[in-house]
């Protein structure tokens, strides 16, 4: 077994072996990831960027230019680009949190103290579900390409594993959440479908072939569930 | 069920109700993220004061369920 962080401390993103991972399919269909881009929306308005009543602030204690530029270091290079605001390095970091715990619950990030620059790290793991944290360990199932181990470890001093909070829940019943709303979709699709196929040449009624596309049905199924989640 | 087959009421009630929970998820990341900080030795903790709270969305749900304020004022209430 072999620790996850590769030499320069940085965890490769190009080894995942895909042994767990979730697809949209797992994720509940579109009306789980329609909820999950709504909470990813609204966490913080708009990433942090919504004027609507008010500009959101990031405070920062101490707050002095150390400080804010550690945190925005720490944050803003597991993002694309080159993060230098507080604000937006902060909102968008709960942003993406919080649209991996509405859609799977939790989270892992591997904690890097002291990079190449001597500046400290926080990395979040692919959420795909090839990264599972397993009481304290962080693990990963290997391809086989990747050398002798057959799995790598990031220990808990170098690991982050964020959950639901309990008060909404826990991954077991995001997952028993997600379960509910893709067999629900997934009966109305199948039941659009047969109802498509459903011609009178094939022993269906004018009606039936009259009747909404499956697309369209399952749009109007699909808002009319994200609704239902949000109560 | 839509916004068309439900009442105001309800329909504010249910957005108040996710904004808590927003508000809820919100404050457990940001907490987390300050202890994880503290563990790297970064000296600094982040907070969002502009948001609500929990507390906060939990006391307009309370004066909507009273009928102590209009439906206007309360739907605008929570950011």
């Amino acid at each position: 077994m072999t620790r996850m962080s590769s030499p320069d401390g940085l965890w490769d993103r190009r080894r995942t072996s895909g042994a767990w991972a979730r697809s949209a399919r797992h994720r509940g269909g579109l009306n789980a990831q329609m909820f999950a881009d709504d909470v990813k929306l609204m966490v913080v308005p708009v990433g942090g960027r919504s004027i609507a009543g008010g500009r959101v602030e990031v405070i920062c204690e101490p707050d002095d230019d150390d400080a804010r530029r550690s945190v925005v270091l720490a944050l803003g290079q597991s993002r694309q680009g080159h993060a230098r605001d507080l604000t937006r390095t902060v909102c968008d970091f709960v942003a993406s949190t919080a649209w991996c715990l509405a859609a799977f619950g939790e989270e892992c990030f591997e904690l890097v103290r002291g990079d190449q620059a001597g500046q400290a790290l926080i990395i979040p793991l692919p959420a795909d579900g090839s990264v599972r944290a397993i009481g304290p360990l962080v693990i990963q199932p290997a391809p086989p390409a990747t050398g002798r181990s057959r799995v790598v470890i990031l220990w808990p001093r170098d690991s982050w594993h964020l959950t639901l909070p309990t008060e909404i829940g826990t991954r077991r019943t995001q997952d028993a959440f997600a379960q509910t709303h893709r067999d629900e979709l997934g009966g109305s699709r199948v039941a659009a479908s047969r109802r498509s196929r459903r011609t009178p040449e094939r022993g269906g009624s004018r009606d039936a072939r009259q009747s909404p596309v499956p697309g369209d049905l399952c749009i109007d199924t699909a808002l009319g569930l994200a609704s239902s989640i949000h109560g | 069920m839509g916004d068309a087959e439900t009442t105001i009421y309800y329909q504010i009630h249910r957005r108040l109700t996710f904004q808590r929970t927003l508000a809820v998820l919100r404050g457990h990341i940001l907490g987390e993220l300050n202890a994880v900080l503290a563990r790297l030795g970064i000296e600094a903790g982040v907070s969002l004061p502009n948001l609500a709270t929990p507390d906060e969305v939990s006391a307009v749900i309370r004066k909507l369920e009273q009928g102590a304020e209009s439906f206007l004022v309360l739907s605008d209430a929570v950011r």
